[in-house]
């Protein structure tokens, strides 16, 4: 968060006293309707024995249903951009008296839409903001969308339409900073947004943009139980602001406010079921499996992290001081909003890469040695199961030996015990007692190279991200950097906004991995 | 109803007048923020916003909230909390310090030192500058005649000179008598520049100048927040007070008045403490503050546990990611703890609440638990 002079925070208190809300609703007969009919075929699909069937095809017309209400894009540009998945649902659509005869005639409604749809070149929500920019719109206007996702194709738009590149486009995030806006066009209900947006608005006027199919009311409600403003309600003064409603006809029937803005058009995450596909695609798999919590990345990415109690992950908070926006946390404390710091390539771990450097020529050396008695170790539990084990190591000297050290030390990803004693024990368990001492160096000099290569690793992502945009970071929520000494491409922080609640079981191999688009598919 | 006392690195002193400080319902508030005071904008001098003068109250009204057992829990949704906690320090520190003892004047200052043990650290005001002392005694001189006593501070160390500064009755108000072990004197010394405006301070305790009298160094205010901001705010942001006696403008920072410790020198007098969000340590050293500010959700959530005795103030930026977090758990000590009444008022002189402000404040049995 930055700074803000005496100044500037007063504009920010100018802003809470004087500011406007008007509301603008924009007509679309046909996707109107469109959305109304998505909404009918799901109710239906959802009466269905089996609706697994018809799930690919509802995702699609949800997400599109979602990417027309979110972004002043064309509409024919958002399906265009969808045409193999949309091909896919117009076939099934289209051969729906064969497969589900009871659905056809909504299949047939929304085929007779798509057709309409794909082929127009309206972009009602631009429209609708052209008219309220006029021809020489304010140098300080901004954009607003719920999505990043949404902003370079909005900007492009904005672009065509003459405006070149003078409105910002913009996420919620940056309403936090220091941006102060004359006015903000917010596109879509205000139940998208957080509720600072409207509380603590940057901007001395506030448009919001939605089609007229969507509820949406906004009231600025006391936060505390035992305010003064509850207590005082009578004052016009303390009560909060009701958003003044204006609307635009942009077509020519109306359509009725009918879809709840959160329930109806956002895509919700199904993150049950990515857990279930994960784990369908990932049985059988001979490796080690690890607990792992999913996090949805911004862009429609999506990444599982081992979610061990004593796993940490390396973040980018913007909410921090400089110099501490880039810090370890516990993979089960990571949170909305803070950005995730990922290997280009994909998989497995960066610091690996600089600490092989760091060890140079030992490199190879030091980690066939790390992998031979872990792969020892793992075959021995294999044999003989954990709990006997366990028992073995404790009779040998490895006196902290239980089931999750032992998991532990089997691991890759674990270097070495923290006590030599129990090293000793493992290799004495193992049939290499003669060499636990070289062995234990070597796994010395393995974990200093991984904490030297860590330290490292922040100090460089602390410089790139000083001397990076963070603007353009929180606009787009993501951003990549070239780090010397890592491979495949160097790294990239991605924004968290979601989460799974349950941790799954996964193979190690999976852990870190980038799932692109996947985010997507689980809407 | 007993005094309440204060832990302080002296000991024992009360610093609370009960008589003066107890507020049972509701309390007023005077806030003693000058009338015509300002902040330089880039070289551009613009009056004193009002949702400024509104968090010094705020910090006043948790300063003078006094009532045995209990304590009160101020919390504030603000649209950005900059500069909020800094002036609500204000507040907070020129309501507590002029009811604490932290001003002693000279002669008062002389008979205490009469009982104080030679070698004890001191710290001697000269000019705009702050010698490193050892007391090491009071002296009679015989002056026109007629003996006078002077306490002597040595300044240097043996190997230096022992140069010795005697200090009449009437100037003790300069010399400060430092808590903690006896240190070693160095061979000379120039003195550390006093940091603080005393003129500008002055304007914020129009009774007590601190031309005449000593400061005694107490944390009446800690704030839980992020140091760097704080110290921009708080010593970096320019004000001016215009004195209503001859127009003058006199110039200064809100650490002139505030006295953060960690932001001075060793040698300058503290009024004040910023506890930052990740430090370690829960509170600061031994001492309980009268006000602890929560500069911020993130502190508030991290650190509530701490300072129980100690009323609290709470910066909520509605902007912030802990936002909501933090007003769950407001609104949940709010209905677990509280123990007035449902119409009690506790908002008696707070001005206006400014715009997207949103205030409230209930009391509690102090010290108890999370």
């Amino acid at each position: 968060m930055q700074q803000l002079t005496i100044r500037e925070a007063d504009t920010v208190y100018g802003r809470a006293r004087r500011c406007e809300i008007d509301r603008h609703r924009v007509k679309h007969t046909t996707f109107g309707q469109f959305c109304i009919d998505v909404g009918e075929l799901r109710k239906q699909v959802g009466a269905l024995d089996s609706p697994d069937f018809w799930l690919p095809a509802l995702r699609l017309l949800r997400r599109v249903r979602f990417e027309i209400n979110a972004f002043p894009i064309p509409i024919a540009q958002v399906f265009a951009s969808h045409s193999g998945a949309l091909a896919r649902t117009r076939q099934k659509l289209s051969r729906c008296h064969l497969t589900h005869p009871d659905l056809v005639t909504v299949a047939d409604t929304l085929l007779a839409q798509l057709d309409s749809l794909v082929e127009t070149a309206d972009n009602p929500l631009l429209e609708c903001i052209a008219e309220l920019l006029g021809e020489n719109p304010p140098p300080d206007t901004a954009l607003l969308l719920k999505e990043s996702r949404g902003v370079i194709a909005t900007c492009k738009s904005l672009e065509d339409a003459g405006y070149g590149s003078s409105i910002d486009v913009i996420v919620s995030n940056q309403l936090r900073q220091t941006a102060r806006y004359g006015t903000l066009i917010v596109v879509g209900p205000t139940k998208w947004y957080p509720d600072y947006v409207f509380t603590a608005p940057r901007a001395s006027s506030i448009s919001l943009v939605h089609f007229t199919g969507i509820r949406d009311r906004w009231k600025s409600r006391p936060v505390f139980l035992g305010s003064e403003v509850r207590r005082t309600s009578s004052d016009s003064k303390r009560r909060g602001r009701v958003p003044t409603e204006r609307e635009q006809d942009s077509g020519t029937e109306d359509i009725d406010a009918v879809l709840d803005p959160i329930s109806d058009v956002l895509p919700d995450i199904d993150f049950a079921n990515a857990a279930r596909r994960i784990t369908q695609r990932s049985a059988g798999s001979s490796g080690e499996m690890v607990k792992a919590k999913l996090f949805l990345l911004d862009g429609g990415y999506a990444v599982l992290l081992d979610a061990d109690d004593g796993a940490f992950a390396t973040v980018v908070d913007l909410d921090q001081e400089p110099d501490d926006r880039v810090h370890m946390v516990k993979v089960r404390k990571i949170e909305h909003g803070m950005f995730i710091v990922l290997r280009q390539g994909g998989g497995g771990d960066y610091v690996v890469d600089v600490a092989d450097q760091l060890l140079g020529g030992n490199a190879a050396e030091a980690r066939r040695a790390q992998q031979r008695w872990k792969q020892l170790l793992s075959d021995t539990v294999r044999k003989n199961g954990l709990v006997a084990v366990c028992r073995d190591l404790i009779e040998k000297g490895a006196v902290r030996a239980n089931s999750q050290n032992v998991r532990n030390w089997m691991s890759q990803r674990n270097i070495k015990t923290q006590e030599f004693e129990d090293f000793l024990g493992i290799m004495r368990v193992i049939g290499l007692e003669e060499e636990a001492q070289a062995v234990w160096e070597t796994m010395m000099q393995v974990d200093r190279a991984h904490k030297t290569a860590g330290q490292r690793i922040r100090k460089m992502l602390i410089s790139k991200i000083r001397q990076s945009d963070e603007w353009e970071l929180q606009r787009l929520g993501r951003m990549d950097f070239s780090i010397r000494g890592v491979s495949c491409g160097g790294i990239s922080v991605f924004r968290v906004i979601g989460m799974h609640d349950e941790l799954i079981d996964v193979p190690e191999t999976e852990v870190g991995q980038l799932l692109k688009d996947e985010g997507d598919e689980w809407r | 109803m007993a005094p309440q006392r204060y832990k302080g690195p002296l000991g024992s002193d009360p610093v609370f007048r009960s008589e003066e400080l107890v507020v049972p319902k509701g309390v007023a508030v005077s806030s003693a923020i000058p009338d015509q005071f300002h902040y330089d904008d880039v070289g551009e001098v613009r009056p004193l916003p009002d949702w400024a003068r509104y968090f010094a109250a705020a910090g006043e009204l948790a300063a003078r909230y006094r009532n045995d057992g209990q304590r009160i829990v101020i919390a504030i949704a603000v649209p950005t909390r900059s500069h909020c906690a800094a002036f609500a320090a204000l507040g907070a520190v020129t309501a507590s310090a002029s009811s604490a003892d932290v001003f002693i004047a000279s002669e008062s200052q002389f008979e205490h030192l009469r009982e104080l043990r030679h070698g004890a650290a001191v710290r001697l005001r000269k000019g705009n500058k702050a010698l490193k002392g050892r007391f090491t005694g009071i002296e009679q001189l015989a002056n026109n005649g007629v003996g006078k006593p002077y306490a002597r501070i040595q300044v240097q160390s043996r190997g230096g000179g022992s140069l010795t500064h005697l200090v009449p009755p009437e100037s003790a108000g300069r010399i400060e008598i430092v808590a903690g072990t006896r240190r070693e004197l160095p061979k000379q010394q120039k003195g550390h520049r006093i940091r603080s405006s005393i003129e500008f301070a002055d304007e914020f305790f129009p009774d007590r100048s601190l031309e005449r009298l000593a400061l005694k160094s107490k944390v009446l205010c800690a704030i839980v927040g992020r140091a760097n901001a704080l110290v921009k705010e708080i010593e970096e942001t320019q004000l001016s007070v215009r004195s209503a006696e001859d127009e003058a403008s006199v110039h200064g920072t809100l650490q002139d008045v505030v006295r953060i410790r960690s932001f001075g020198s060793e040698t300058d007098h503290f009024l004040a403490e910023v506890v930052p969000v990740d430090s370690s340590s829960d509170e600061s050293g031994d001492e309980v503050p009268p006000v602890v500010i929560f500069d911020g959700a993130y502190g508030f959530l991290k650190k509530r546990s701490s300072w129980r005795q100690s009323n609290a103030l709470v910066i909520v930026d509605r902007t912030e990611n802990y936002f909501d977090s933090a007003v769950d758990t407001l609104n949940q000590d709010f209905a677990k703890r509280r123990i007035d009444g449902e119409g009690d008022s506790k908002y008696d002189g707070l001005p206006s609440a400014p715009p997207g402000v949103e205030l409230f404040a209930y009391e509690e049995r102090s010290g108890c638990s999370s």
